[in-house]
């Protein structure tokens, strides 16, 4: 049987009784809400149901499945994790979500470079596939492009439970003057696999959230993410000139 | 970041077969990317400021263009609009219709492009000619309102450009002998038949000929003539059989593309004298009116018409001024660049995920090709597709094979440029740096579709450095 | 005024009147993310019964956050109908559950009682009620509120078309408003988030908005969901809209947050009377949603359903022509499931029309809720029972800029067939016109918006 989530929602639609099908596809070229998808009574087509249905169950079991083994293993990078005991407490605990204690900042210490220029981790947060699919190719570049520049990046880790102030604590910890969170990013429908980058010089605990420098979107269906990488290079090293981030600074 | 804008000058010079005309427009560019969002800049509003008078364009004979007048008035035009050729940041100058076949054409227009600013680019070809006065005439424009195929016809003084839109988008051009000034008139008596409507004279008893006076019998037949000429333009939208006098009028190309348009509009001095009432048939020395006349009277033509394009007699300058220009994506690569790249041929390749493994082969095949071709020494770029969402493995590949391949093949002084439509520049520019002496100069934009035989110019980055101005000069219609 | 029950024998002590606010509420993640949610069931019913037994007046006189110290509480404060609550300050939570539910208590009534109640005596009252005695009670009360139309008539749900786009792409929210007219949705207002919150970008879509209206002249209200300083600098520049729109918290520290004063929605509502196209006299849209103080840590240890009243209190002082409960749109850990999200926006709806405020609900949930469209369908029939004034209708209920799953247009449609319930006078007669909605159902050109553009 065809995978009926191969062809894109802006080229899904039903013409049935459409008086001018031309207008209605062109319409859907300026959109990918799920607009010209007709209707049976006041119900949904089947197609347009299961299509909703399909993408709304990847949404949701990105967030509620965990990050395997076998993908940290592959990167063999090490693991910690924070506060949270399991996905529910993520859900629930955001303030969990960022506490790294005390045993997991050892294994930090323990298994990573100190002061370095610029510290990268990974995060699962609401979207577990998002480590998998994106990490190899976002990490390599942004980690060439920096050293290329003379610049030393840490030791990368990931870590289970993330929310991204675990970067309040884990910044200072390491000693790194920029930190640079990879975290998995809330789901919508048909953006499973989304990471957004969070980054700030010199992150601490009474920082605002506007200190963060964002990049949002990045994922295959989004900014591909070699490309959103050589974006964060320069980022970084513009924000290591500066020696600012955030919503201030006019990067 | 979010919602930077930045507004910079554009030029339009049109150097017609009758007209020469100048305009200024303000280009609005601003990243509509949101916060946390990549940057987008986008061109998102454009708006005309300054238009000329419309001046005769002068010449010293029929073969040659009056370089020296023609630079006068744009100095003048430039002085009243109070512009410094150093504020205008993108732009066209063009010759059009017959004056572009003038001996001395091709360095007038850059002699112009070099004064009116550093990226005012030299538009060149009955092909570049049609579509930007099919843009500036507003029908590329009513063809995406209306989603529907619209032909435009600008029918100047030496020649009659069509071009095709589909939903905005570029489907075929053509280009026809066809003008208002073929056959002039001073003081009722004809002054010049242009070699061009040779063909229409009447073999046996022609009386279209210099010295005669335009009354009577000669009146006659320059009627039938403009009929005749009429005739051809609706062969030319396929709304009627072709005969031999067509093909005996087309300048370069005919449209192939065998679709009847759905709306057609009229732009170019011709559009204006269709609704005239002459008492003087020859008020502007030359036969415009006439074929506007016949134009108006044309059932075929007329039954498609629309006037909701709006711009006539300046289509043209305002496609040179508004429309001859894009910009590049918003993540881009450049290093030790010196802008601008003016007039560089581009090499197409095929970078795609199953043609990496011979790719740095191709490239060197290209090279050799194009330098036994023209002895190599001038710049060149390289246009390819590329891979959509590259791997990082894919992505260090196609930078090792391009690197090597510069390496080995290009001159110190020469830069690398790669013209990429995938969103990838930034990302390939990097990875190819990393593989190239420190200094190289290398510039890498993406968000630009090229095709083979096409030149591009790439202006000076704007909005923050973040984009650069580009015009591709396709050649794509001209087989 | 007594702060302590047993129940099995069991003595169940209470802090203060806030603490059996909290403690008395349906289970919400965000009041145990805030700690002052009850540890026990049994604990919760303990403080139901020690509410029960709360005064009027005790409410009156222990406002969440003191009246000193809050601009929010002097307001809701100093609006109460001296006679009305004259009449009501010695009724006991209890009794007031029991009248409210009465044959004998009609929603005029109500509504007059209300004025003399404070936030946290009416959302003390909601939490001794079950979710059918919060539809029962609240479905008696009809309030209107008149912008260009009027909303709240007997018989009527209406809609919120929301075409948001992730870039505000003019075409794409065409695209988009069109496909919803066409299926009935944007009678009560032609509603979109902008991504981009700027005086450019608010003047660009309001003109997309109100060139639509104006083209098909169609009987609606038009508004732009920017901050309400944009919004207000935008109408200055000359820019056309109906309504003023902004969130709203519960505390002035919970405003600041949002960067609002009181002051400045003041100025919003006269500038809008003044200056915007409504013909008025209602042109304020609020929005809300439990735990949106909790989340700038400005909730002052109050329960998230109180808070979200003083929203309401807020709320009613500036006559909105719409006040929409976002309920579902802060995530897990504020409301946890379909269970919680359910009772939410029973609550809310509930509480907002005994304020006297025309009450919508966005029915929605992010993908990190344990919860699916079932759930969003099942309580959006509860909320049509309830009386609720109006829903969104979103394409498929898939907003792709808020990146959330809300009510669809085939949704809205389906509910007001199966409960009989119209759109608002002018925009069905609008709609028939054009066979969208006939004869009190979807009609022969609908889903197809193309035939407007002929």
């Amino acid at each position: 049987m065809k995978d009926i989530t191969e062809s894109s929602i802006q080229k899904t639609g039903c013409e049935e009784g459409i008086l001018e099908p031309g207008l209605m596809w062109k319409a859907k070229q300026s959109t990918t809400a799920r607009i010209g998808i007709g209707h049976t009574g006041a119900r949904y087509k089947t197609n347009s149901m299961l299509r909703f249905l399909a993408d709304q169950a990847q949404a949701s079991d990105s967030v509620f499945t965990e990050v395997e083994d076998a993908v940290i293993k592959k990167m063999n990078i090490l693991e910690i994790h924070t506060k949270c005991r399991n996905k529910e407490d993520m859900i629930v605990r955001p303030d969990w979500g960022r506490i790294v204690e005390e045993d997991q900042q050892k294994l930090l210490l323990d298994n990573c470079k100190i002061n370095p220029d610029v510290q990268i981790y990974f995060g699962d947060g609401l979207c577990s596939p998002a480590i998998g699919a994106n990490i190899p190719d976002l990490f390599q570049v942004i980690s060439k492009g920096l050293a290329f520049e003379g610049k030393v990046v840490g030791t990368p880790f990931f870590v289970r439970y993330c929310r991204v102030n675990t970067a309040r604590t884990i910044g200072p910890l390491l000693g790194a003057k920029v930190t640079c969170v990879l975290i998995g990013e809330r789901p919508g429908l048909s953006t499973a696999e989304s990471m957004s980058a969070y980054i700030a010089y010199r992150p601490h605990p009474k920082m605002q959230e506007s200190e963060y420098t964002v990049v949002s979107n990045i994922s295959r269906y989004g900014i591909p993410p070699v490309e959103a990488a050589a974006h964060i290079v320069d980022l970084i090293l513009e924000i290591l000139e500066k020696k600012q981030s955030g919503i201030r600074v006019d990067l | 970041m979010t919602g930077i804008e930045e507004t910079v000058i554009s030029a339009g010079i049109d150097v017609g077969t009758s007209t020469t005309q100048v305009i200024f427009s303000q280009i609005r560019l601003k990243n509509t990317g949101g916060f946390g969002c990549i940057p987008k800049i986008e061109i998102i509003d454009k708006t005309i400021f300054y238009r000329s008078r419309i001046h005769f364009t002068p010449l010293i004979r029929e073969d040659e263009i009056d370089e020296k007048k023609v630079k006068q008035i744009v100095e003048e035009e430039y002085k009243t609009a109070g512009i410094k050729p150093s504020d205008v940041s993108m732009g066209a100058v063009i010759i059009t219709g017959e004056t572009s076949r003038k001996r001395n054409a091709k360095a007038v227009v850059h002699a112009l492009s070099d004064f009116a600013g550093d990226f005012v680019v030299a538009a060149a070809g009955p092909n570049m000619e049609s579509v930007l006065a099919g843009k500036g005439s507003g029908a590329q424009q009513l063809s995406k309102e209306k989603n529907c195929v619209v032909a435009n016809l600008d029918i100047g003084g030496g020649t009659t450009n069509i071009c095709y839109f589909e939903n905005g988008r570029v489907l075929d051009t053509a280009c026809f002998n066809i003008g208002g000034r073929l056959i002039r008139i001073e003081e009722s008596r004809i002054c010049y038949v242009s070699e061009k409507v040779r063909p229409l004279l009447k073999k046996e008893g022609n009386l279209i000929k210099t010295g005669a006076v335009a009354e009577g019998e000669v009146r006659i037949q320059l009627d039938s003539i403009t009929k005749e000429l009429v005739s051809i333009l609706e062969q030319s939208v396929t709304l009627g059989p072709k005969n031999d006098r067509f093909h005996a009028m087309i300048t370069n190309q005919q449209i192939t593309c065998g679709i009847e348009p759905d709306i057609i509009t009229f732009s170019g001095g011709v559009a204006d004298c269709m609704n005239v009432r002459q008492e003087d048939w020859f008020a502007f020395g030359d036969i415009g009116c006439l074929l506007g006349r016949e134009l108006a009277k044309s059932e075929a033509l007329i039954s498609k018409h629309s006037e909701s394009a709006g711009e006539t007699m300046n289509a043209t300058v305002i496609g040179a001024g508004n429309y001859s220009f894009e910009v590049s994506g918003s993540t881009i690569e450049y290093h030790n660049c010196t802008f601008p790249y003016k007039n560089i041929p581009v090499l197409f390749l095929e970078a795609e995920r199953e043609n990496l493994n011979g790719l740095e082969e191709q490239i060197k095949k290209q090279l050799a090709f194009y330098n036994s071709d023209t002895g190599g020494d001038s710049q060149i770029a390289f246009a390819f597709k590329g891979i959509a969402c590259p791997s990082y493995v894919e992505l260090e590949r196609m930078a090792q094979s391009i690197a090597n391949a510069a390496r080995q093949e290009f001159r110190n002084d020469e830069a690398l440029i790669l013209v990429i439509e995938s969103d990838i520049a930034k990302s390939l520019g990097q990875a190819i740096r990393r593989q190239m002496p420190r200094d190289y100069a290398i510039l890498c934009i993406d968000h630009i579709t090229c095709e083979p035989g096409d030149y591009i110019d790439i202006g000076v980055p704007a909005v923050s450095g973040k984009v650069v101005p580009v015009v591709v000069k396709t050649l794509l219609f001209q087989n | 005024m007594i702060l302590k029950t047993k129940l099995y024998n069991k003595t169940y002590e209470f802090s203060s009147v806030k603490d059996v606010l909290a403690k008395a509420s349906e289970q919400k993640s965000g009041d145990i993310l805030a700690g002052v949610a009850a540890e026990s069931k049994l604990e919760r019913v303990a403080a139901k019964v020690v509410l029960s037994e709360l005064t009027v007046k005790d409410l009156y006189e222990n406002p969440s956050v003191p009246y000193e110290k809050d601009a929010v509480t002097r307001l809701i404060q100093d609006d109460i109908d001296a006679a009305a609550y004259e009449k009501l300050k010695g009724t006991s939570l209890g009794e007031l559950r029991e009248w409210l539910l009465s044959g004998q208590t009609t929603g005029e009534m109500m509504l007059a009682a209300g004025k003399g109640l404070t936030s946290e005596a009416i959302s003390g009252v909601s939490k001794l009620m079950g979710n059918l005695d919060l539809i029962y009670a609240g479905s008696k009360m009809k309030i209107t509120a008149t912008c260009n139309t009027t909303i709240g008539e007997d018989g009527v749900l209406a809609c919120r078309l929301q075409p948001n786009h992730p870039i505000d792409d003019k075409d794409g929210i065409i695209a988009s408003a069109l496909e919803g007219l066409s299926y009935g949705a944007g009678d009560a207002v032609l509603g979109v988030n902008p991504a981009i919150d700027t005086i450019d970008s608010t003047l660009s879509v309001w003109e997309v908005l109100e060139n639509l209206k104006n083209k098909y002249q169609i009987p609606t209200q038009t508004c732009v969901l920017s901050h309400v300083t944009t919004q207000m600098e935008a109408l200055k520049r000359g820019g056309r809209a109906d309504l003023c729109f902004q969130s709203i918290a519960g505390s002035e520290k919970a405003l600041a947050a949002f960067g609002v004063t009181l002051p400045m929605l003041s100025e919003a509502n006269a500038l809008f009377h003044e200056q915007g196209s409504a013909k008025g006299p209602n042109v304020m849209y609020f929005e809300t949603g439990q735990a949106s103080e909790l989340s700038s840590s400005a909730h002052f240890n109050t329960d998230q359903v109180t808070m979200e009243c003083r929203c309401y209190g807020l709320a009613r002082h500036f006559r909105p022509f719409l006040v929409n409960t976002v309920v579902g749109f802060m995530g897990p850990e504020y409301i946890y499931d379909s269970k919680q999200l359910t009772r939410a926006a029973l609550e809310d709806v509930f509480n907002g029309h005994l304020h006297g405020l025309p009450m919508g609900c966005d029915v929605c949930y992010t993908n990190h809720m344990p919860m699916d469209q079932n759930d969003n369908e099942a309580l959006a029939m509860l909320l049509v029972n309830a009386g609720c004034h109006f829903m969104m209708g979103v394409p498929q209920g898939d907003d792709i800029m808020l990146m959330y799953q809300s009510t669809g247009f085939h949704d809205l449609a389906a509910l007001r067939e199966i409960s009989k319930k119209h759109p608002i006078k002018e925009f069905e007669q609008w709609l028939s016109k054009w066979g969208f909605w006939e004869n009190g159902k979807l009609g022969r050109n609908a889903g197809d918006f193309t035939v407007l553009l002929q």
